[in-house]
């Protein structure tokens, strides 16, 4: 891992500060990222912006094929076995121009995860339903 | 009584200096073939060790880092729950300290070290850095973990 990736973590941590600290103000995107169909699926995406810059944070999901690992059991049905997809999924954060169009796309970091999911907390106003829901008699 | 010629005793003298010679070369020999099981089982072991133990201690690392960040939320009144998050990272960090590869270890001893002073009550920004030094760390880690994943296959 480079330095400059190191730095990436830092700058990660430092917009999830600023979402905490609401420095930053998320909102549910209203320019969808572009996806290839039947292969990806968008989870929730949201925009914010900070520094003259608009970031868009989303989930997407990608359909790739299962592995196989064939065993002594199996080994025989493998000429005929059909094919098995799965889902899985990555969070991906990048810079975008006032079209939706992508100029730049941050590394895909686990810190992003932290990120995707302060913003949902923030988003969906946890937080201030909680109190509320304690307050209430 | 058995009586033997001189030529005889030579003989057996010579016959009995081969065998001290050949048994002391395969006590050595099995000193070796022992040094050598030793190494192997070492390295077997060392190896389950790495690549069973680490996800699960990667997967806790994260957990943990994870549910640190969401502490800060409330700074302030999360303090203890912020310490605990953090003596539970330095705790598994150096459980994986012993368990990792040479250049690793000396990056997860210069973790511990710059942050052996933060387990007493730690500043916001002090534990802000803690996080994403934290987050940087795991990610080598899970990279190794991957690399090494295909030294016995």
């Amino acid at each position: 891992m480079t330095k400059e990736n190191e730095s990436y973590f830092e700058a990660i941590a430092k917009i999830i500060k600023l979402t905490q600290e609401e420095k930053i103000k998320w909102q549910t995107a209203t320019k969808k990222p572009k996806i290839l169909e039947g292969i990806e699926k968008i989870d929730s995406a949201y925009t914010g912006e900070y520094l003259g810059k608009t970031l868009r944070i989303y989930k997407v999901y990608t359909k790739s094929e299962k592995p196989y690992l064939p065993d002594i059991h199996t080994s025989f049905s493998l000429l005929v076995r059909p094919t098995e997809y799965q889902w899985t999924y990555s969070i991906v954060l990048e810079i975008i121009d006032k079209d939706g169009n992508v100029m730049w796309t941050f590394p895909n970091l686990n810190i992003l995860s932290d990120l995707y999911e302060e913003i949902g907390y923030k988003i969906a106003g946890v937080s201030d339903f909680i109190c509320e829901l304690l307050k209430e008699k | 009584m058995i009586f033997y010629t001189k030529q005889q005793k030579m003989h057996l003298s010579q016959i009995s200096e081969w065998a001290s010679i050949t048994g002391a070369a395969l006590t050595l020999g099995g000193i070796v073939l022992t040094l050598l099981v030793f190494l192997g089982v070492k390295k077997i072991r060392s190896y389950y060790s790495f690549n069973i133990r680490m996800p699960d201690l990667i997967q806790k690392l994260r957990d943990h880092n994870s549910s640190l960040q969401k502490q800060f939320r409330d700074f302030d009144s999360n303090k203890k729950d912020i310490q605990y998050e953090i003596n539970q990272i330095i705790a598994i960090m150096e459980t994986v300290e012993h368990k990792t590869l040479k250049d690793l270890r000396q990056k997860i001893k210069v973790f511990l070290k710059n942050n052996e002073d933060l387990t007493d009550s730690p500043e916001k920004e002090t534990a802000w850095k803690f996080y994403s030094d934290t987050a940087a760390l795991i990610t080598r880690i899970s990279e190794l973990v991957e690399d090494r994943k295909w030294d016995y296959k």
